[in-house]
């Protein structure tokens, strides 16, 4: 028998809309002009969301390695991620803290102040991309944003989805990305289920580093490793530091210009990036590899 | 006297030594060549093994020849490099013309570094000269300052962070190498350096006996020491800049060498360097041969790691029955009145209404939200401060040393190695941690008991057995800073001594244990004063020695374990207190006791104060605040002590 006003199916919607509606209206969702995001990946995807946080951990620096999307300039500094200041926090009464993994001691102060959510994309369990969508998404639902959040993930995936048409004619496969170190005997290297590798991933690459790595995903070797991996491509870039300039007075960089892939001219510098950041930093890093293998493409 | 050893001993300690190294050698070697192809094995060979194999053996024999000139000049079997701080000096004065002036830097590295090691054996220079340079106190002034420039290293790291990986990889002293140019810097340097020292052979011999009859022999004992010292101090700066401090070598190399019975200096001059050498290749190939895959070991934090029960074995075997026991001092003139009690309290007070209500906030700040976390911070800060104060009492007390305090007798360092390691290993929360660090602490002690019983507590044998304890502890965070465990920045904030992970249960926790723990040492009082008698009185007088230095002791391994917990291994409030405490007229054991519970509150919320608002937004740990002025301070001591 069939019900003629409402089926149960409409009583199931309107009791899943319900709670919605209590937020739009009455029970007021965490204001979105309050959050402090002392962990920067949320930082980065708040800004994406149109949203600007009220206080960031250690902005000085954060305007250093992430200038896509900038940090305007209102934005109030609350000290260092693994200690941010409490009392400057607490004064702000922020609605939401979207904070690291810190010391369980920081946490519960932390939570004394605001609620808190912990950020924990990285280290990443599983598809780093995946993950950042899903977080998007989540944090675009839960500042009642949804429709932003969509459209960053749809406009992220576009975005990959042409540099991948613009790199389909160049069959390149295995690619190593790297930050050097400051004195030339060191790489940083990126491994399973870091950023780079999911990038690389979404590129239509693999990543040439199959090697362990540590809990975050990155590997700390020195350069005589890279001399047997094979590499179709080497991409590196150096820290935005003053020490850069010391490394060259420090040390040659002779097994450098002998590394077989160097030798062969198939390395390209391009410029920095934040390997533990959000959706825009990781297509900022598609873009930047993008081009930098197009535009070696030029001179081959 | 030792009877002669037979002339094949020096065969018996370089043989093995070789065959592990040739052995590591053929190790290494097979390993590149099993995973290349053979043209990326001979690069590999040649940009990188070849060139790292020889930077081992040109900086092991400066290394070692830079420490066997020390010891044979300062006639002290412990100094070299990094014992002495010429190293760390060398090292900051690099760091922090990187970080902070890189204008500098168009002088070059090297000289930076050579700036930096001059200017610090000039400042060891000043601070011990009063004392006629007696060995042990060079040392012991080399490692304050060592450890004083390593934690201005810490500041400067934890300020620019994303310096972090490249300056720790740095200092940790790593040999690896990308090409010839280093060494070939290095090369020429060295071999000037080993030439002009082999020319000093003779004059050093006679100055190793000793100046009276090196002058009457016709040296000129001040021009040869002062040639010696430069071209050590000249040796350290350049190895120090090319690959980091790496110690060990130039401790281990003339001991070893002495040890085979090589008495002549000249021939020491020969055999150091090349044991030196060997030395330094086989701790490289063995920290190559053992790195994991996903990163490199430091060639330095593995020296590091086996220095230290060297220099306790050396330690052992050292006896320096020339050195009286510091005196505590006569009793000063001024006495501890109630109303200069009454001052201390008040000042108190008005310090911790300072702490509590004077800072700098946010305009829209509620005071009763802001005081719900101040509070916590300035009891635990005040808790800590009172019982590393008491027990740094105890220690002096026991001891009957002035300089002895929690910090520099390693009791700090050992209950903070334990805190790492139980965070590392357990994954446990820093307030759960009362247990390890208890344990850490109270086996600090009875390392030091025993070496105390072999050397007749003998003060300064006792602080370089606690310095070795806080290098070990040092270099197992380096090893862990270098792994990227997350929970590195942390530990590390916390090593530095902040507060902010002191919580209102904890602070609760730690003051009831201060109530309970110092009333405890004021009944200690007939004992205590009646050992600082000295033994033989005490034991005339009854006083069961075992059990009451037992008591004692624990008693001050529980406070140092309290405090530590709350502000890191290094704040230098149990050797400042006491000292303040006595200075100003409390010299009576109750009154001491008393006294410098009040100041060491009092320095301790001042730091915690002072570091929650200098930088502000940005903390700067109380713990390190106290220590940038306590090591100065102790230095200060330490040259008013050898004035008088």
């Amino acid at each position: 028998m069939k019900n003629p006003c409402f089926s149960r199916r409409d009583c199931l919607k309107v009791l899943l809309a319900l709670p919605l509606m209590k937020i739009s209206s009455s029970m007021a969702a965490p204001s979105n002009h309050r959050i402090v995001a002392i962990n920067w990946l949320a930082a980065e995807t708040l800004l994406s969301l149109g949203i600007t946080p009220l206080a960031v951990s250690d902005t000085a620096y954060f305007r250093r390695r992430i200038n896509m999307p900038a940090l305007p300039a209102g934005v109030l500094d609350v000290g260092p991620f693994w200690e941010p200041n409490i009392e400057m926090l607490a004064a702000l009464k922020p609605s939401l803290i979207l904070s690291d993994f810190v010391a369980p001691a920081l946490l519960d102060n932390l939570r004394r102040v605001a609620p808190v959510q912990v950020v924990t994309v990285y280290p990443a369990a599983s598809d780093v991309w995946q993950s950042l969508a899903v977080f998007t998404n989540q944090l675009g639902q839960q500042l009642n944003v949804p429709d932003a959040a969509a459209q960053v993930v749809q406009r992220a995936n576009a975005a990959i989805e042409r540099c991948r048409a613009l790199l389909r004619a160049n069959r390149v496969q295995r690619v190593l990305v790297m930050v050097r170190s400051q004195d030339g005997k060191y790489a940083t290297v990126y491994g399973r289920n870091s950023m780079v590798d999911a990038v690389l991933h979404q590129l239509g690459m693999t990543n040439a580093w199959t090697q362990p790595v540590s809990a975050m995903g990155t590997a700390n070797v020195g350069i005589e490793k890279l001399v047997s991996l094979p590499v179709d491509r080497l991409l590196f870039t150096e820290l935005p530091t003053t020490l850069t300039q010391v490394s060259r007075l420090r040390q040659g960089q002779g097994l450098w210009q002998q590394l077989p892939i160097v030798a062969q001219g198939k390395t390209h510098e391009m410029s920095h990036f934040f390997p533990f950041g959000g959706l825009a930093t990781a297509v900022n890093l598609a873009q930047n590899i993008t081009d930098a293998i197009l535009g070696a493409g030029d001179h081959d | 006297m030792i009877k002669p050893r037979p002339r094949y001993f020096p065969l018996l300690v370089a043989l093995p030594l070789l065959l592990i190294c040739a052995g590591l050698l053929q190790l290494n070697l097979t390993r590149i060549h099993g995973s290349n192809t053979l043209s990326t094995s001979q690069l590999l060979l040649h940009f990188s093994f070849l060139p790292r194999l020889a930077m081992s053996i040109v900086a092991g024999m400066a290394l070692a020849l830079a420490g066997l000139l020390f010891q044979q000049v300062l006639r002290n079997t412990l100094a070299e490099p990094a014992t002495l701080g010429i190293a760390a000096g060398a090292n900051l004065a690099m760091s922090a013309s990187v970080i902070l002036c890189p204008a500098l830097l168009i002088f070059g590295l090297t000289n930076l570094a050579l700036a930096g090691a001059v200017i610090t054996a000039g400042l060891l220079y000043l601070l011990v000269v009063r004392q006629g340079i007696a060995p042990l106190s060079v040392i012991l002034v080399g490692m304050v300052i060592s450890l004083y420039g390593n934690s201005i290293n810490t500041v400067l790291v934890l300020f620019n962070h994303d310096y972090l990986s490249d300056l720790f990889s740095w200092q940790a002293g790593s040999l690896s190498q990308s090409g010839w140019q280093s060494v070939q810097l290095l090369l020429l340097p060295v071999a000037l350096l080993i030439g002009l020292s082999l020319l000093l052979a003779r004059p050093l011999q006679l100055i190793g006996l000793s100046d009276g009859s090196a002058s009457t022999l016709g040296v000129s004992v001040v021009k040869v020491r002062l040639a010696a010292l430069a071209i050590a101090v000249a040796l350290s700066a350049l190895v120090t800049s090319k690959v980091g401090i790496i110690g060990f070598i130039g401790l281990a190399a003339p001991a070893l060498v002495r040890l085979s019975g090589v008495r002549r200096f000249s021939r020491q001059l020969i055999f150091t360097p090349l044991l030196g050498a060997l030395l330094l290749t086989a701790v490289d190939q063995l920290a190559q041969f053992i790195s994991p895959a996903g990163g490199d070991l430091p060639t330095g934090a593995l020296s590091g790691l086996l220095s230290a029960p060297l220099m306790l074995a050396l330690l052992i075997r050292q006896r320096n029955p020339t050195l009286a026991p510091a005196p505590l001092g006569a009793p000063p003139e001024r006495k501890f009145t109630a109303r200069r009690l009454g001052w201390l309290v008040l000042l108190l007070l008005a310090g911790i209404a300072v702490a509590l209500f004077l800072n700098r906030t946010p305009n829209a700040a509620g005071l009763g939200q802001l005081l719900e976390f101040r509070w916590p911070r300035v009891l635990g800060a005040l808790s800590a401060g009172a019982m590393l104060a008491v027990a740094g009492v105890l220690i002096q007390r026991q001891s009957g040393n002035p300089l002895a305090s929690p910090e520099l007798l390693g009791i700090s360092s050992g209950s903070s190695l334990l805190v790492v390691l139980a965070v590392i290993i357990f994954n446990q929360p820093l307030s759960q941690l009362f247990p390890a660090a208890l344990l850490g602490s109270v086996l600090a002690i009875s390392l030091l008991f025993m070496f105390g019983l072999r050397s007749h507590f003998q003060p300064q044998t006792m602080v370089l057995v606690g310095l070795c304890l806080t290098n070990l502890s040092m270099a197992l965070s380096t090893l862990l800073l270098m792994s990227g465990d997350p929970r590195a920045m942390t530990l590390l904030n916390w090593s530095t001594g902040s507060t902010a992970g002191i919580t209102g249960p904890r602070a609760m926790w730690a003051f009831g244990q201060a109530l309970l723990l110092i009333p405890l040492a004021l009944l200690l009082q007939r004992w205590v004063t009646l050992l600082s008698l000295g033994h033989t009185t005490a034991r005339t007088l009854g006083v069961g020695l075992r059990r009451s230095n037992i008591v004692i002791l624990l008693l001050a391994a529980a406070l140092t374990a309290g405090g530590t917990l709350l502000i890191g291994p290094l704040s230098f409030v149990g050797l400042i207190a006491p000292q303040l405490a006595r200075y100003s007229g409390a010299y009576r054991f109750r009154a001491q006791c008393g006294v410098s519970a009040l100041l060491g509150g009092l320095l301790m919320v001042i730091a915690d104060w002072l570091g929650r608002n200098m930088a502000w937004p940005w903390p700067i740990s109380a713990g390190l605040l106290s220590a940038l002025i306590g090591a100065p301070w102790f230095l200060y001591l330490l040259m008013k002590s050898g004035r008088a």
